[in-house]
């Protein structure tokens, strides 16, 4: 039988089989596996191993990884040079692959924002992303209908659109007269040259009229005035605009880094009562700051298709890496929603939405976990016709265990919105108008906004 | 002006004592009793004498509305309630009841008069001499036999002028005689017999559509009207203008706070009110709903923030774990979505126990998650009085992760014998078994008992799913033995 080509994805367990079988659980687990910006892996081993047990299982790795195997040093053990760097490197996640728990560091020419395990939620204001896999979803209308209800309940709020791909929000809250100086995109690449001052800062901002009289939207568009003025020097800035920036102290700032600078800049709750972002959450680098980075509650827009669910499917399973084994459930999960886009009014329809997020978050192992692994089950104590209750039984054995995503919400339908353009259909910035449609959604976003304290009124 | 501890404690004592246990008989001790009367206004419909046919869940209060129909000092009560029905122009009458003793009509009565092996014309002609029995009642006669009351059912000609000549006289007279049928479920322990009695009936209650003056009303559990056995071909039509009780969460909210405002701490209670700026209603004004917290979700809201806080955890992020007027209702619901009001008082009894009486509220958010753990039991053990297997089919699922593959739950019955039990102990201890006997005899079949009844339910993607009221239950049974998957 021909041997097959190793691939990608057969890699990892190939390795953790072959180093399983020659050093055992123990010594996989406690070493770390370094994989490439090529993708080839090599095994550093945080116990020193003899000369000859390198040397064996380093043919045994070439054999069997093919290509995926590092061509020097595929092999490390605890007292060679360099190893301890790789061994102590803070951006190393544990992940299970098939029935070992190891250690993976992953070095990638992009995607390392993706490697930080999420950020803890920010301290007041609250943020909110509003992040699709792909547009059409009606993000950046929810996002408009939020701030301006906010700010109809006397809200400030500041809107930024962090989807430099196909920016929106800036048209659609601000018009030729509001629309400031600069956009998101300068401030990234300004940034790398010099620091960004407060005059810098203020020429970011420009007010929606849709803020109404009681309350105010600030807004930080995707491109301000110079970029469209200067359209052709547009996809130059956004190649810069992704380069790691070295910082003073040598160290290097990630595009995770320079956003949430940004945005913390703002989030004061002196100025703001909520920030309201645009992102995508593609897969991309660029997605990861406002997923992972912001300590924000992330609404994740999709339609109910087959699309939705593959896309978020790579996005949660990379999120499920950092759930540690055999703790409790982790803050950020109850961050994370799921809203369904164009949702149909029969509720029954939309049941069938929430049960494939729940399914789709349960098998990425985000959904409530087997209590245990029950491979028997129980005869009733007692005649079958009089079974008794069982007084014993602690609460947190028999009581619906709570960890999981919070229930996924749902934006109906509504043709008003479609080519929504409030500036000339002030109406649907109503509250009647847009009730029905946005409801659970607001309801979601204004507890958290205008939290009331526990205590009684 | 906030209210003293001891004063949180007075209405916290009022919730841990309010009854459970709401009267579930038409007739005899346990009749509903005025103080217990209280009128959603969704049940208005169930009410109204022109609705042959009232669906309702067990605990929905079939019986207890049987009863109120059949109680003039009740009925008077809910004439202010529903003063659009003309219930004060009502005769009522019990066609079954479920209970042989008193002037009920039983399953003893029903045997008398429909042998064993009779076919749907003798079926049909006791319950058209129910009909003669409620006429005879009705106009105050020597109480006649009801097997006395059979050759004038069998005789159409006679029967129709004893029914015309009560029909001019009740309409000259401005009445409407209603003839109430309860507990239909008891009136035969055999599936083919209780499909038959069924069928017989309905078609009795299409034949009287015609008359005005007197009209039947039939209290039915669902799954016993969609039986897919009974043949008739009105039956559409019947099923469609069945009307269906339920108590949506505002009616159930409603129910507590009518308790309270009732209760030996009305007086703690109105100054809770008072302090949200509410109003306190009296007997009267909550039985006619014009008092908002039977009614209206936003002040009912506020007055379970102040009773409860507003969320189910505290602290600055506790708005994610829900608000506590919510997740009782969220997870009181059975398959159908629909929650009883035993089980909704359940939970905030056992919340109302729980742990030390917080100094500054009424209940905790830990004492309202415990209370889930008493109305799945009172929940179950409401639906063991009609379904005697249910815990036993319960049990074996405890360890079951859920939502499941059918397979998964079909090996888990198969393994722990859960259907040949059920079979063997329904005949031994004389009641209906989960499903009628047929060639399929088999897991499926068990599960589309639970299914109709609400207890499992199918998803979207195919895998089966039970709500977590009665996966709760499942837990708290007691096991023995088990057996290998």
């Amino acid at each position: 039988m021909a041997k097959s080509i190793v691939r990608f994805d057969d890699s990892l367990p190939i390795l953790t089989e072959v180093v399983a079988s020659e050093l055992g659980h123990e010594t996989l687990a406690a070493g770390t596996i370094l994989r490439d910006t090529m993708g080839r892996l090599a095994f550093f081993s945080a116990t020193a191993l003899p000369e000859e047990t390198v040397t064996h299982l380093s043919i045994r790795l070439q054999e069997a990884l093919g290509a995926y195997a590092r061509t020097d040093r595929i092999v490390a053990s605890a007292s060679d040079y360099g190893t301890a760097p790789v061994l102590t490197d803070p951006l190393t996640l544990r992940i299970t692959i098939g029935p070992h728990s190891v250690r993976l560091l992953d070095r990638r020419l992009v995607g390392a924002d993706w490697l930080r395990a999420p950020a803890p939620p920010a301290p007041p204001p609250p943020r909110f992303v509003f992040s699709s896999l792909k547009g059409g979803v009606g993000r950046s209308t929810a996002l408009t209908v939020a701030a301006a209800h906010l700010a109809g309940r006397g809200g400030r709020v500041l809107a930024i659109d962090l989807d430099m791909e196909a920016p929106g929000l800036g048209s659609v809250l601000l018009n030729s007269d509001t629309l400031p100086e600069y956009g998101i995109i300068d401030a990234l690449v300004e940034n790398g040259l010099t620091p960004l001052d407060e005059s810098f800062y203020a020429d970011l901002i420009g007010p929606s009229a849709l803020g109404g009289q009681r309350g105010r939207i600030d807004v930080i568009p995707a491109f301000g005035r110079r970029s469209m003025k200067h359209p052709a020097d547009v996809l130059a800035k956004i190649a810069r605009a992704y380069a790691e920036e070295s910082q003073p102290d040598g160290s290097v700032a990630t595009i995770l880094d320079q956003v949430r600078a940004i945005v913390n800049h703002f989030a004061t709750p002196a100025r703001y009562d909520a920030i309201l972002v645009d992102a995508r959450a593609g897969l991309h680098e660029t997605t990861a700051s406002s997923v992972l980075g912001l300590g924000a509650e992330v609404l994740l827009f999709g339609l109910d298709e087959p699309q939705t669910f593959q896309g978020y499917a790579a996005l949660l399973a990379h999120l499920a890496r950092f759930v540690p084994a055999n703790g409790p459930p982790p803050e950020w999960l109850e961050r994370l929603t799921m809203v369904q886009g164009k949702a149909p009014l029969d509720p029954e329809e939309r049941a069938g939405f929430e049960q494939r997020c729940s399914t789709l978050f349960a098998e990425i192992g985000l959904g409530p976990r087997p209590s245990r692994a029950t491979r028997e089950a129980p005869f009733p104590a007692g005649p079958f016709h009089d079974v008794p209750w069982d007084e014993d039984v602690p609460d947190e054995e028999v009581l619906p265990e709570e960890w999981g995503p919070r229930n996924p919400l749902a934006v109906l339908d509504d043709a008003r919105f479609q080519r929504f353009n409030p500036h000339l259909r002030r109406d649907l910035l109503s509250e009647a108008v847009y009730q029905t449609a946005y409801g659970a959604l607001l309801n979601r976003i204004e507890n958290a906004v205008f939290a009331k304290p526990p205590s009684n009124p | 002006m906030k209210l003293t501890a001891a004063e949180y404690q007075d209405i916290r004592k009022a919730i841990a004592s309010l009854p459970a246990d709401v009267s579930n008989d038409a007739i005899g001790n346990h009749a509903p009793k005025l103080e217990e009367l209280y009128a959603p206004e969704t049940h208005a419909a169930a009410l109204d004498p022109e609705a042959p046919i009232v669906l309702g869940v067990r605990g929905t209060g079939k019986s207890f509305w049987a009863g109120v129909l059949g109680k003039e000092e009740l009925r008077e009560a809910a004439a202010t309630a529903y003063p659009k029905l003309g219930l004060n122009h009502l005769n009522v009458q019990f066609g079954f009841t479920g209970l042989d003793s008193l002037n009920g009509i039983g399953r003893e009565k029903l045997d008398a008069c429909v042998p064993a092996n009779a076919g749907i014309d003798e079926a049909r002609f006791f319950w058209w001499a129910t009909i003669l029995y409620g006429l005879a009642q009705a106009e105050g006669k020597q109480p006649t036999k009801l097997s006395k009351l059979l050759p004038a059912a069998r005789d159409l000609e006679e029967r129709e002028a004893i029914l015309d000549r009560h029909e001019k006289a009740l309409h000259a007279r401005s009445r409407t005689l209603l003839i109430v049928y309860d507990a239909l479920d008891t009136m035969a322990i055999s599936w083919p017999r209780r499909q038959l009695l069924t069928q017989a009936l309905l078609e009795v209650v299409w034949s009287m559509r015609a008359y005005r003056a007197i009209r039947l009303k039939l209290f039915l559990r669902p799954d016993q009207l969609e039986d897919d056995a009974l043949r008739f071909v009105e039956l559409p039509k019947l099923r469609t203008g069945a009307v269906r009780l339920t108590w949506p969460g505002t009616d159930l909210y409603g129910l507590l706070f009518a308790r309270l405002a009732l209760s030996d701490a009305s007086v703690s209670f109105g100054r809770l009110l008072e302090s949200l700026g509410l109003r306190m209603g009296s007997r009267t004004e909550i039985l006619a709903r014009h008092w908002s917290l039977g009614h209206d979700v936003s002040d009912q809201k506020r007055l379970m923030t102040a009773l409860t806080g507003p969320y189910m955890a505290d602290g600055a992020h506790g708005y994610k774990k829900g608000n506590t007027y919510d997740w009782p209702l969220a997870h009181l619901g059975d398959a159908f979505n629909e929650v009883t009001p035993r089980s909704f008082l359940g939970l905030a009894i056992a919340a109302a126990t729980y742990g030390a009486a917080p100094p500054d509220r009424v209940l905790t958010p830990d004492g309202i998650r415990h209370g889930l753990r008493a109305a799945s039991k009172t929940r179950v053990d409401q639906l063991h009085q009609e379904f005697p297997w249910i815990k036993g089919v319960l049990a074996p699922l405890a360890g079951l992760l859920l939502p499941q593959e059918e397979k998964e739950v079909f090996t888990v019955w198969r393994k722990t014998r859960t259907l040949p039990n059920a079979i063997a102990d329904a005949q031994k201890e004389d009641y209906l078994p989960p499903f009628p006997e047929s060639g399929s005899n088999d897991e499926r079949s068990l599960y589309m008992a639970l299914e109709r009844i609400g207890v499992m339910l199918r998803r979207k993607d195919g895998r089966l799913d039970m709500p977590d009221l009665f996966r709760v239950a499942a837990k708290l049974l007691k096991k023995g033995a088990t057996a290998p998957l």
